[in-house]
């Protein structure tokens, strides 16, 4: 071949490769012609990455002109003539902030992510669709007529994200667009309940029934009930009781029965302490100041950019508000306006039941068997598409009267599952017409109707009022309980109305303030009616309690100061056990150094301490030897919470001490103690000798916060925290847990407001705004939040956007 | 001087071809470069191509195209700056074989 000829011949190869690499590349890498180019690929974002000084835009649907005013944290202030024009503002400044996340949110909650990123998605699609999320939202959408708020409210956020999409957001895609390859989806109305939808999968998907059969099989009914029971073994419940202290109201348990031989489902995901959220308020009784204080954090899935958003909403002569919004949610979930405070936690309450029912074939059934008739099955067809729009797989949803059908395997037939989630009605605009009320009795009355997931809605007012609720549907139930799967083959075992929600309510505590963190409501001694199975250990609660009580002239800081306090009356109580123990067992060197070292440890959870990790191995290993009975660690059933294995240590005999593994019959002292000398040996193993760096609790316990597409590039990982398990700032799940805002609220003649998240306003990775709080937050600061009376001041303003009613 | 002016207004109708079409615009530039210059000013074609795509980044606000080099380069592993340099060099080759390709055609 002559030179020329070479030479074309490697230009026509290169060409021919570059445009493949450019156009359609095989294998997962983007096409890489759209995502280099300057113009129009991934660079191009760095374009939208700050805000302008001045912007404007064209909005569908105003009404007059909405002028939004950017203050330094990226907050955008919004001034509209009337409400639905604020919220088109807000779903225009949150498409222009969040777009990739509002399609991811919408997404999950519908099951439609295969759609965005392929298959990879599909296991997460097939479950949210067999939950019947997508079908409820459907439906629940064509039965709001046209002139329902709750529409109207949905159709004008929908107006301001298709305005960004249609307008300035078409220019520039953001950059996980570039990276997937793909564009967005147009917003429309129902993608706002699919977003509330998957909120519910999270907060209100409880699984009682699984695991209380789970324990069944493994140490009998007996057993089993009594280490997941009805009442929290440990009460210091929300709705206050008369009581300052914890009550243990177990000190003994039943002994473990003969394992099932029928197949064990293991559960390592039925973890019933996992970490949740606080909220707490104070009456000016118990203040400096002497106004109401209100303090709330969420603790959530850490995502960025962050699950919440933050604005300010402002109708002359009817609405003023500030707080946050979830994505893609048309109102302010949780914030304050010039008059009240209000914050949630969830209730963990039992709102989802199972029916096993009787179908006419077991293959594929289409009919179920209720009150000695047969009833046809609603059936849906669910259709699963990649990215090009082709169908990767199909399910067939069947749906009784009560709600989804799915096969069963442990119980061998097919269960319908009711789930209040799928049927609330109303939550938007008990939301929207609770921004505006004024006190805290009008903030009760308009979130009456509020149905799913359900809340412990803590507000606070200036007049001085604390008020808390459990807010939701709470079904009663004809059996009583909640956690057994029911028959299904009878009406009358249906929910047979709700529980009325001024029984789970207080207000003007004689105490002086109100506090939650996921507990149990009420105590049992008051009313013992099933609400839900199992509660998270109190130890949060506790803690609330007894900062609370310790302080009676409490300040807005002392508010931050508690959210990441690193105390732990868990660690308060098993300390001084495992120290006991070891004394009474002499004469081993090994156990003797594993308790002189854990008792060096102040009991807090400091990022700077170098023994909170031995004593959380050692905690760790005590309840996998506790509880062998229910599996190990590597196929591990479920496990009663930490307060169960606490009230069990008054009962130094109970044979659940012994390890069945050993010969000898172990007690409550040798089963500590073995715990304690197992956990300094992994410590050493894992992290080097005690005086080292790596038992800093800072090399050991950190948050993780991953991109919504779980980039590490796009993540914020390894960042250290004060704080641990049962602390007020718990992270869990390898850190993708914790506080997802933080806010403290005093109620004085001028609310004052801090907040804070960790991640920042914009979803750009590229914005200065993407993770500008999370320092703050990591240090456990709070913002000042600005809501000024009037407009927001020119010199507090970084950025203004105008937007014009579209011709 | 006259290679140079050559170049230069080669590199503004790839950069504008870029701005309103895409990508494309460089192949497809180049190759109609080729077409009437011939495969010897292919390699001019490759450096317009790298001014055009250069100039563009150049208009884009530095400290955040920074970032999005680096983010960039955190999600593939590679420093972020090399990831600029590989959109420059995407752009030479891809213009530098168009058009040496459609030059032979023109031969």
């Amino acid at each position: 071949m002559t030179r020329p000829g070479a030479g074309v011949l490697a230009a026509a190869l290169l060409f021919v490769g570059l445009f493949v690499l450019g156009s359609a590349p095989p294998g997962p890498l983007p096409p890489i012609g759209p995502l280099l180019d300057p113009a129009h690929g991934i660079w191009s974002v760095a374009r939208q990455a700050e805000l302008p000084i001045r912007a404007d835009g064209r909005l569908a649907g105003l009404t007059a002109p909405v002028a939004v005013r950017y203050d330094w944290r990226g907050v955008p202030h919004i001034t509209a003539t009337n409400e639905l024009d604020a919220v088109r503002a807000l779903g225009y400044v949150v498409a222009r902030d969040r777009l990739f996340q509002l399609e991811v949110l919408w997404r999950s909650g519908a099951g439609r992510l295969t759609e965005l990123v392929g298959s990879a998605a599909l296991s997460l699609d097939q479950e949210a669709r067999s939950l019947g999320l997508g079908d409820a939202a459907e439906r629940y959408l064509a039965g709001l007529p046209p002139e329902d708020p709750e529409r109207r409210l949905l159709q004008a956020f929908a107006d301001g994200v298709t305005a960004w999409q249609d307008g300035r957001g078409r220019a520039i895609r953001p950059f996980e667009y570039q990276l997937l390859g793909r564009r967005p989806a147009r917003w429309s109305p129902i993608n706002s309940l699919h977003v509330l939808g998957r909120m519910g999968w999270n907060l209100a998907h409880s699984r009682h029934e699984e695991r209380l059969r789970a324990a069944t099989r493994l140490v009998g009914e007996t057993a089993a009930r009594a280490l997941f029971p009805m009442h929290a073994p440990l009460q210091q419940p929300i709705i206050p009781n008369g009581e300052l202290a914890p009550r243990f109201r177990i000190t003994s348990l039943p002994p473990p029965g003969d394992a099932d031989s029928g197949p064990v489902a293991w559960h390592p995901d039925l973890t019933p302490d996992a970490v949740g959220s606080n909220n707490w308020a104070v009456s000016p009784s118990r203040t400096a100041a002497g106004y109401a204080l209100l303090a709330g954090d969420q603790h959530l899935e850490l995502d960025l950019p962050s699950l919440w958003y933050e604005a300010a909403l402002t109708v002359p002569d009817s609405l003023e508000v500030y707080g946050v919004t979830l994505p893609g949610a048309p109102v302010v979930v949780i914030g304050f306006n010039r008059n009240l405070a209000w914050t949630f936690t969830n209730t963990e309450a039992d709102v989802l039941d199972w029916y096993a029912e009787r179908v006419d074939e077991p293959q594929a059934p289409a009919r179920y068997r209720l009150d000695g008739a047969w009833h046809p099955l609603r059936l849906r067809v669910e259709l699963y598409r990649d990215p090009s729009g082709r169908i990767i797989a199909t399910d067939t949803l069947r749906f009784t009267h009560r709600g989804p059908l799915r096969r069963d395997p442990a119980l061998g037939g097919w269960v319908s599952m009711r789930w209040t989630v799928l049927e609330a009605r109303g939550s938007l605009g008990t939301l929207d017409r609770a921004a505006r009320t004024r006190t805290a009795g009008e903030f009760l009355s308009a979130t009456e109707g509020f149905g799913a997931p359900a809340q412990n809605m803590l507000v606070a007012d200036r007049a001085g009022t604390i008020a808390i609720r459990a807010t939701g549907w709470f079904p009663l139930r004809p059996g009583g309980r909640g956690d057994l799967v029911q028959l299904g083959d009878r009406s009358d075992g249906d929910w047979q109305g709700r529980w009325p929600l001024s029984r789970l309510e207080a207000r003007h505590p004689a105490q002086g303030y109100l506090a939650s963190a996921n507990q149990q409501p009420l105590d049992p001694r008051v009313d013992s009616t099933y609400l839900g199975a199992d509660w998270y250990s109190p130890w949060r609660a506790v803690r609330i309690n007894q900062l609370l009580q310790a302080d009676s002239a409490l300040t807005p800081d002392d508010m931050r100061r508690f959210q990441t306090d690193p105390g732990s009356p868990a660690a308060d109580l098993f300390v001084p056990a495992f120290l006991a123990a070891a004394s009474r067992v002499p004469g081993q060197p090994e156990l003797s150094e594993a308790a002189r070292l854990l008792a060096q440890w102040d009991r807090r959870y400091e990022q700077s301490n170098t023994r909170a990790v031995l004593y959380e191995a050692a905690l760790a290993r005590l309840q996998t030897l506790l509880w062998d009975e229910l599996g190990t660690d590597r196929q591990r059933g479920p496990r009663p919470g930490l307060a169960l294995v606490a009230a069990l240590l008054r009962d130094p005999r109970s044979p659940w001490w012994d390890d069945r593994a050993t010969a000898p019959t172990e007690d409550r002292d040798q089963l500590l103690s073995r715990a304690l000398v197992e956990g300094l040996g992994q410590v050493r193993l894992a992290h080097g000798a005690p005086d080292g760096p790596g038992w800093r609790w800072d090399q050991v316990q950190f948050a993780n916060i991953r991109h919504l597409l779980q980039i590490p590039g796009l993540s914020a990982l390894r960042v250290p925290i004060t704080g641990g398990q049962s602390t007020l700032n718990p992270s869990s799940d390898g850190g993708g847990f914790g506080s997802s805002w933080r806010m403290v609220v005093e109620l004085g003649p001028m609310v004052r407001g801090w907040g804070s998240y960790p991640g920042g306003q914009s979803g750009n990775p590229a914005s200065s705004r993407y993770l500008d709080r999370l320092g703050g937050w990591a240090r456990g600061a709070l913002d000042t939040l600005r809501f000024p009376e009037g407009p927001l001041p020119e010199s507090e303003t970084s950025s203004r956007l105008t937007l014009e009613p579209a011709p | 001087m006259r290679v140079v002016t050559e170049a230069l207004v080669l590199a503004l109708v790839l950069a504008a071809g870029t701005w309103m079409g895409g990508w494309w615009a460089v192949p497809m530039g180049a190759a109609v470069w080729g077409l009437f210059r011939g495969p010897h000013r292919a390699w001019m074609a490759g450096l317009a191509a790298g001014l055009a795509w250069g100039g563009l980044l150049l208009t884009l606000p530095i400290g955040p195209l920074y970032r999005v080099a680096g983010r960039l380069g955190a999600v593939f592993s590679l420093p972020g700056p090399a990831l600029l340099g590989l959109a420059l060099l995407y752009a030479v080759l891809l213009g530098w074989s168009a058009a040496r390709l459609a030059g032979a055609l023109q031969r």
